[in-house]
C-alpha cells in the first residue's frame, strides 16, 4: 500500500470514527435550541414536547424515545465494530447505514415536534455524524480502487 | 536393530565427514548447475511450483482494541444516561451545578427545564400547570407555539461566578459573586395577538448585575440548594426563608429537622390536618401551624425558631393589629387519591365585626367587602371569567408523607391556578390583556336602549358596534341591584359597577378617562364604525345583573350627565320633553323628566359610577324589574336625588 493510499484509508477511518463520536456527542447537546424542553434530554425531552400537544404520525412517545437513544448508541456501536472488524467491513457499513437512517428519522421527527427554527445543535451534529460514518464506510473503497487503476495504467507509459 | 546398523554404515560410506563450509559450497554449486540447466532448457520461473506457506493470522491492532474498548465505554455511558433519565433526570451533581442548570434553563427560556432543577417536593405538580398554561396559551393564540411560549423574549445569564457554603448535611448556600442577566424583547417575533397588546411598546433590552440584586438590603445574591436522592436541587422555599431570616437577623435554621421529625408532625388524616390548621390559625398558635405544613414542601418547621421570633417581634410592635376570629362550627369532607387528598372546608364563626362563613368556595365576611359568591360571581374577581367549578378550585390539597398528612400550600395554590387556566377563554383573555375591542361584536349599540350585563350568559361583557358621526358625544348610566343588602352603604356604594370604553376603527381608545358612566361624555372624532365595550366590575359585594344605558349626550337624562361631585351638565338642549334641575353643592338634587322615560318612580340615590335605583336597583324606589331584558322605553316622568360622594 502506497503512502497516498494509506492516507486515504486513514482519512476514511477518521470519518467513520468521527461520525460515531458525533453521534455520541449529540446526546449531550441541546436538541431544542430554546423554549420548553431545550434543557431536557432523552425521555424527559420527548415527554415535554409531546405533552405540549405535538406528535409525529406513526411515532408514539415511546418509539420517539427509543429513536433518540439509538442515535448515541449507534455511535458507540460504530466504534466497537471499527475496533473489532474495521471501517469497511459489511458490519461497519450496516451500522453506518442504520445510523444515518435513524438520524434522518430523528431529525425529521424533531422538526415536526419543535419546528426547524428551534432545532438545536444535537440533531445537526448527529446528522453530520451519520453522513461522515457512511462516507467513511462506503465511499472510500471505490475511491481508493479507482486511484489504484490510474496508478497501474500509468506504469507502462512511464516504463 | 541390524537394519538401522546397515543404513548407518551405508551413509558413512558415502564420503568423508564434512563441515558447514563444505556443505554450503556444495549446495551453491548444485544450485548453479540447476540454474544453467534450466536456462538451457528455456524454462520459465512460472513453472516453479509455488509453495504455499501457512496462512498468517492478522495480528489484532492495538489501536483497534482501544477504540473498541472506548466504544464499549461509550455504550455503557449511553445506557447509564438512559437509565438515569428514566429513574430521574432532575437536579445536578453539585449545588453550584444545580444553579448553573437553572441559569441555563433561564437562558434558553425553558420553564420545564427550570422546573426540573427545582426541589421536586416543592414543585411536584408544577409541570402539569406549566404544560396546561402553555397549551392554553397556544389554544388562545397568545403564543405561536406552546413549546416556545417566550418567543420574542430573550433571556441570557452570562459570566456566572458562584461560591458554595455548606449549611448542613444536604443543604448548601450558593452565592452569586458575579454574572449578568440580560433581558430583551423582539416584538416582531411575538404572536399577532401579543403584537396587538403591545402595539404601543418597542423592542427594548436591559441588563442587571446578578451579584447586586439585594444590595439595597446589604445582602449578597444567593440561592439555597438541597440534596434529594443524591442530586442537588434549587429550593425556592429555603431561599425565600433564608432571605427572610438574614434580612431580619433571626436565629439560624435547623436544617433537616422537619424531615427528621416528620413522623411526629402533621395529622392522622386529611380532615384532621385541615381542621387542626384552622384551629391553630384561630389560636395564633404558629408553632402548631408550622407542624401542619409539609416540611418537604415549605420547610417552615426548620425555621420555627426564627419565624416564632419574628412573630413575637411583630406582635410587640405598638401598631400591630391582628384580626382575631372564632370558629363556631367546622366540618370537612375529603377525597383521597393515593398520597394526595382534596379537602372541602365548611366553617363559620365570628369576628369583631360580625359573623363570617366559609362553605367551599363561598366565603362571606362580616362587612361584605371581601365576599365571594358561588353563584354568578367571577372567579378571582376578574370580569369575563366564568365561575363554574369554583368550589372545586377552593379545595385544600393535603399530602401524605411517612404516614402523616400535611397541608400543601403549593398544591392548593396550583389547583386554583389550574382552575383559572381551564376557565380562561378567548373572551376572558382579551379582557385580561386590555384589548376587549378584539372580541367579536355581540351586536349593534342602539342609543337609549339599555344593555343587560348578565354574568352567566355574556360573562359581564358586551361588545357592540356603533356607527357614529363626527362631533357626536356619548354618555351613560349603570344600574345594579345588590343581591345582599350591604350593612354599610360606604362599603359598596362608592364602587363603580361598570365602565364603557369606546374604540376607534384603528383600535385606539377614545377618552382615556373612561368616564362615560360618570357624566363625562366621549366625543366622536369622525364618521366611523366604533367598537363600544361595556364591562361590569366584580369583586366587592355580590351583585346581580348590571344594566347600562348609553345616550347621545343631547338626549341623556340629567343623572347621566351628573359628574362625581354633583356637577350637572344642565338641561339637555333639544331633549324632547326633558327638564332638569340641578344643584351641585352639598346633597345635590337632580330632577329630570324624560319624554316617554320610565327610569324610576321616586327618590334615587346616585353616586359616582353607581346609580342605584334607575332600574329599580333600590327596593324602595324601584319601579322596573332587575335583570329584565331591557329598560322599558322611556315614557314616564322620573326624578332623582343625587347624593354626591366626594
Amino acid at each position: 500500500m502506497g503512502e497516498g493510499a494509506r492516507r486515504r484509508v486513514l482519512l476514511a477511518d477518521g470519518c467513520y470514527l468521527a461520525g460515531g463520536a458525533a453521534l455520541v456527542a449529540s446526546a449531550f447537546l441541546h436538541w431544542i435550541a430554546r423554549g420548553a424542553g431545550s434543557g431536557l434530554r432523552g425521555h424527559a425531552l420527548i415527554d415535554a414536547l409531546v405533552a405540549l400537544g405535538k406528535h409525529v404520525p406513526a411515532l408514539s412517545s415511546g418509539k420517539l424515545t427509543v429513536l433518540w437513544y439509538l442515535v448515541p448508541a449507534l455511535g458507540a456501536v460504530s466504534w466497537i465494530v471499527y475496533g473489532v472488524a474495521g471501517a469497511r467491513r459489511p458490519s461497519a457499513r450496516i451500522v453506518a447505514l442504520a445510523a444515518l437512517v435513524v438520524v434522518l428519522v430523528a431529525d425529521a421527527a424533531f422538526r415536526q415536534l419543535a419546528g426547524s427554527a428551534r432545532l438545536g445543535w444535537g440533531p445537526k451534529v448527529a446528522l453530520v455524524g451519520g453522513i461522515a460514518m457512511c462516507a467513511g464506510a462506503w465511499v472510500p473503497e471505490a475511491w481508493l480502487a479507482s486511484r489504484r487503476r490510474v496508478a497501474r495504467s500509468s506504469e507502462p507509459a512511464s516504463a | 536393530m541390524s537394519d538401522m546398523h546397515d543404513e548407518l554404515n551405508e551413509l558413512a560410506g558415502r564420503g568423508s565427514p564434512r563441515g558447514f563450509d563444505e556443505v554450503f559450497a556444495a549446495a551453491a554449486a548444485s544450485a548453479e548447475r540447476e540454474s544453467v540447466e534450466r536456462d538451457s532448457r528455456g524454462d520459465d520461473l512460472d513453472t516453479i511450483p509455488f509453495v504455499m506457506s501457512e496462512p498468517i493470522r492478522p495480528r489484532r491492532r492495538p489501536l483497534g482494541s482501544m477504540i473498541a474498548a472506548a466504544g464499549v465505554a461509550a455504550l455503557v455511558l449511553v445506557g447509564a444516561f438512559a437509565v438515569s433519565a428514566v429513574v430521574g433526570s432532575g437536579g445536578a451533581g453539585s449545588a453550584a451545578g444545580a444553579v448553573r442548570r437553572l441559569a441555563d434553563a433561564v437562558s434558553h427560556e425553558d420553564p420545564l427545564a427550570a422546573a426540573d432543577v427545582l426541589a421536586p417536593d416543592e414543585v411536584r405538580s408544577l409541570h402539569g400547570t406549566l404544560d396546561a398554561a402553555a397549551n392554553k396559551a397556544r389554544e388562545l393564540q397568545l403564543v405561536q407555539t406552546a413549546s416556545a411560549p417566550l418567543t420574542g423574549v430573550d433571556f441570557n445569564i452570562s459570566g456566572l461566578k458562584l461560591s458554595t457554603q455548606s449549611l448542613g448535611d444536604g443543604y448548601a448556600k450558593v452565592t452569586v459573586d458575579g454574572g449578568s442577566f440580560t433581558a430583551s424583547t423582539h416584538k416582531a417575533q411575538f404572536s399577532a395577538l401579543m403584537q396587538k397588546v403591545l402595539r404601543d411598546t418597542h423592542d427594548n433590552s436591559s441588563q442587571t448585575d446578578l451579584a447586586k440584586l439585594e444590595s439595597s438590603e446589604n445582602l449578597p445574591t444567593f440561592v439555597v440548594t438541597v440534596r434529594r436522592g443524591g442530586r442537588w436541587y434549587v429550593s425556592a422555599a429555603y431561599t425565600v426563608l433564608e432571605y427572610v431570616r438574614e434580612s431580619n437577623q433571626l436565629p439560624p435554621a435547623d436544617f433537616g429537622s422537619g424531615q427528621r421529625a416528620i413522623s411526629t408532625l402533621g395529622a392522622d388524616s386529611p380532615d384532621a390536618a385541615v381542621q387542626d390548621s384552622m384551629r391553630a390559625l384561630q389560636r395564633e398558635d404558629w408553632s402548631k401551624l408550622m407542624d401542619m405544613v409539609s416540611p418537604n414542601e415549605i420547610p417552615v418547621y426548620d425555621y420555627r425558631v426564627a419565624l416564632t421570633t419574628l412573630a413575637r417581634r411583630d406582635n410587640a410592635q405598638p401598631d400591630s393589629s391582628t384580626a382575631r376570629f372564632s370558629i363556631d362550627a367546622m366540618s370537612t369532607t375529603s377525597q383521597v387519591n393515593g398520597d394526595t387528598a382534596k379537602v372541602t372546608l365548611k366553617a363559620s364563626g365570628t369576628t369583631d365585626s360580625g359573623k363570617w362563613s366559609l362553605d367551599g368556595g363561598c366565603f362571606s365576611a362580616p362587612d361584605e367587602t371581601i365576599s365571594v359568591s358561588c353563584g354568578g360571581e367571577s372567579v378571582l374577581g376578574i370580569a369575563g371569567l366564568a365561575s363554574g367549578g369554583l368550589e372545586q378550585a377552593s379545595q385544600i390539597t393535603v399530602v401524605e408523607q411517612k404516614g402523616r398528612w400535611f397541608v400543601s400550600p403549593v398544591g392548593t395554590v396550583l389547583d386554583v391556578v389550574d382552575h383559572f387556566i381551564a376557565q380562561l377563554d378567548r373572551r376572558s383573555l382579551f379582557v385580561l390583556l386590555n384589548i376587549p375591542n378584539q372580541i367579536p361584536p355581540d351586536g349593534r349599540l342602539t342609543l337609549g336602549r339599555p344593555i343587560v350585563l348578565r354574568t352567566p350568559t355574556n360573562r359581564g361583557i358586551q361588545v357592540l358596534t356603533f356607527d357614529g358621526h363626527k362631533g357626536e358625544s356619548l354618555v351613560g348610566l349603570a344600574a345594579a341591584k345588590p343581591t345582599v343588602k350591604p350593612k354599610s352603604a360606604s362599603s359598596i356604594d362608592d364602587l363603580p359597577r361598570a365602565q364603557v370604553r369606546v374604540f376607534g376603527p384603528d383600535g385606539s381608545e377614545l377618552g382615556d378617562d373612561g368616564g362615560v358612566l360618570e357624566g363625562q361624555p366621549i366625543t366622536l372624532p369622525a364618521d366611523a364604525t366604533y367598537t363600544v365595550v361595556i364591562e361590569r366590575f366584580y369583586g366587592f359585594g355580590a351583585a346581580s345583573d348590571v344594566t347600562v344605558t348609553i345616550w347621545d349626550t343631547a338626549d341623556a337624562p340629567a343623572a347621566a350627565r351628573q359628574q362625581p361631585g354633583g356637577v350637572c351638565l344642565g338641561p339637555s338642549p333639544g331633549a324632547s320633553g326633558a327638564s332638569t334641575t340641578c344643584s351641585s353643592s352639598g346633597s345635590s338634587t337632580c330632577t329630570y323628566t324624560i319624554d316617554g322615560g320610565q327610569m324610576c318612580s321616586s327618590e334615587t340615590t346616585v353616586s359616582p359610577g353607581l346609580r342605584i335605583g334607575l332600574n329599580g336597583g333600590d327596593s324602595k324606589s324601584s319601579s322596573g324589574s332587575v335583570g329584565g331584558p331591557a329598560f322599558p322605553p322611556p315614557t314616564a316622568t322620573s326624578s332623582a336625588t343625587s347624593t354626591p360622594h366626594g
